[in-house]
């Protein structure tokens, strides 16, 4: 359950009152139905979201998964059914796995209409939820309030009432799949032609006691009326630069642990133990080509000209493995060729090669230690 | 006046071949009263991942930082970058805990995510202030010219675009649909992501 945080509210509602509007929320303007036939329950829904008169998206998803076995059309604020009927799911998943019996649709009902119900409405979603358990199939509406009803037939939404006239005139019993699914769409596809908050296409949802079909865009009615015969192109250089900064990405692997394990990390076998150079001609030989910012215990044992030969190694290659440096050591100067005092950018400038991937590594290792500088 | 229309802003973002893109405006204003040229409304929380926010700069910055600490906290947990799609779903719950008494911020996220087959596929995904995502396939827009930024992108965006065209489109829809909002503009900046780079370019604008 979550617990929702009302910090900002003292806050909105004061700049509410000093006559500052709050945001447009993203709602599911919607037509949403449901029916039961012969083996099951066939639900439906459109697939446009609309803030204010925009609109959001033009196909977004509106039958949500709350168990195998059932599912849950959703309409109102697009945030709240979504985050209803997910909850709703994982306490179903959670009884799964605690009970080991499938999920009842009266179940997923009671959870729904309790915590709509305990929010008097302000989370406002409309629901047809539908699905077949060991009773049968079942088809509910759920109102934002946390009423409920139980029918053969329903609609929800803005588009509710051209969905039901629809089911009133076409609706009858025990239809077969095929008549049900089709008069489903056609109920759907009113909404969408009808009503100004429902639109695009039309998604269905099948369940019976042997399954799910869920088809998506199962009536894909929103491609573009008109296309461009030649699409528009900027050539490059059309915006104006003013500036402009590459951050290459490419060949930095950070590795934590020493240079044998960065071995094994890529060839998959233990290799070498070794100081400084050799460990970067075997490294080379096997294709691992690297340079590795060695831990401070080995570069101790490790004379300035091997750290130069290490250096100069690095400089041919393509890969760069480092190890993260714990807070002990005493820092990132300790391997620079030539001693202590030099700022790390100064033994940079030795290289040619990759001095992007080994000015990438010295960042990334400096911006985990001060965090402030970039 | 809405609180989203009190500091302005202008956001896309745009998905393309194996790359994609995030640009925003540079003003910060107070309703009228311009206070900086030079402001970003878009923030890295790695390498793969951008996001913009737009809305009350207030709230931008406090859920910036709670966006980078939290990013920190599953670093630290995981021992990884976040995933993009998780990424929205975390910003998605973080903005619905505060249902009844939002933040004044709608974000758009950008960033590349590994697929099975080892490449990298954009993620873009919008939302508005209570966390209902909205997945795109093609961009997302956010600020306050949602129309004329939404109306350039439905306009020029065409499926798999390299980076260098992504970068064109995108920037001509940040700057014509600006041109239209009194509250935002004054010259943009555009990040392209791609595996390998991310080049971000500051924007000539109008400055008015």
């Amino acid at each position: 359950m979550v617990g929702f945080d009302f910090d900002l509210c003292k806050r909105n509602a004061f700049l509410e009152e000093r006559g500052v509007k709050g945001p447009l929320l993203t709602k599911t303007g919607t037509t949403i139905a449901g029916v039961i036939y012969k083996d099951g329950v066939v639900l439906g829904a459109d697939t446009r979201s609309t803030a204010g008169n925009t609109v959001a998206d033009k196909n977004c998803e509106k039958i949500h998964f709350i168990a195998p076995n059932i599912y849950c059309c959703g309409a109102g604020t697009a945030a709240d059914t979504e985050n209803v009927t997910g909850m709703i799911s994982s306490q179903l998943e959670l009884h799964r796995y605690g009970t080991g019996r499938q999920s009842r649709v009266i179940t997923a009902m009671t959870l729904l209409k309790s915590h709509l119900f305990r929010y008097q409405g302000h989370v406002s979603a409309a629901l047809v939820l539908g699905g077949v358990d060991l009773k049968g199939p079942h088809l509910f509406t759920v109102y934002p309030h946390g009423s409920t009803d139980s029918l053969p037939y329903a609609t929800m939404g803005s588009g509710s009432l051209n969905a039901m006239a629809v089911f009133e005139s076409g609706y009858e019993e025990d239809m077969s799949k095929d008549s049900a699914v089709a008069l489903v769409a056609r109920a759907i596809r009113s909404g969408i032609f009808n009503d100004l908050g429902s639109g695009s296409n039309v998604d269905i949802c099948v369940i019976t006691k042997d399954g799910v079909e869920y088809k998506r865009n199962y009536e894909y009615l929103q491609g573009k009326t008109y296309q461009r015969k030649k699409p528009v192109v900027y050539p490059r250089g059309t915006a104006a630069v003013v500036k402009e900064r590459t951050i290459r990405l490419v060949d930095v692997d950070v590795l934590e642990g020493d240079a044998t394990e960065a071995i094994d990390f890529r060839a998959g076998s233990r290799i070498l133990e070794g100081e400084g150079s050799k460990l970067y001609e075997a490294m080379a030989a096997r294709g691992l080509a690297g340079c590795y910012i060695v831990p401070i215990q080995k570069v101790r044992g490790v004379k300035a000209a091997h750290s130069t030969e290490f250096y100069e190694a690095a400089k041919r290659m393509e890969r760069c493995w480092i190890r993260l440096l714990d807070s002990r050591d005493s820092g990132f100067n300790s391997y620079i060729p030539g001693g202590k005092d030099v700022p790390y950018s100064s033994y940079l400038e030795g290289f040619t090669g990759n001095v992007h991937t080994l000015w990438n590594c010295v960042r990334y290792l400096y911006s985990c230690r001060h965090p402030q500088v970039e | 006046m809405s609180i989203f229309e009190y500091n302005g802003a202008a956001i896309i973002a745009m998905a393309g071949k194996n790359c994609v893109a995030i640009g925003s405006d540079l003003r910060f204003g107070v309703q009228f009263q311009t206070l900086a040229t030079d402001y970003q409304k878009i923030y890295k929380i790695h390498d793969h991942l951008y996001l913009g926010l737009a809305g009350l700069g207030t709230d931008a910055q406090t859920l910036s930082q709670r966006f980078v600490f939290k990013h920190n906290l599953y670093k630290l947990r995981e021992e990884r970058n976040i995933k993009p799609s998780t990424f929205g779903e975390m910003v998605s719950s973080t903005l619905y805990e505060k249902r009844f008494g939002p933040y004044f911020c709608s974000p758009v996220i950008a960033g590349l995510e590994e697929a099975k087959d080892g490449t990298w596929q954009p993620y873009l995904c919008g939302m508005d202030t209570i966390g209902a995502i909205e997945k795109a396939h093609d961009f997302m827009v956010a600020g306050t010219a949602p129309d004329s930024l939404s109306g350039m992108c439905e306009s020029t965006w065409k499926p798999d675009m390299e980076p260098d065209e992504l970068f064109e489109t995108l920037s001509q829809c940040l700057l014509s649909g600006v041109d239209r909002d009194a509250l935002s503009g004054w010259g943009g900046i555009v990040n392209v992501i791609t595996k390998d780079q991310v080049i971000t370019r500051t924007l000539k604008g109008r400055m008015d």
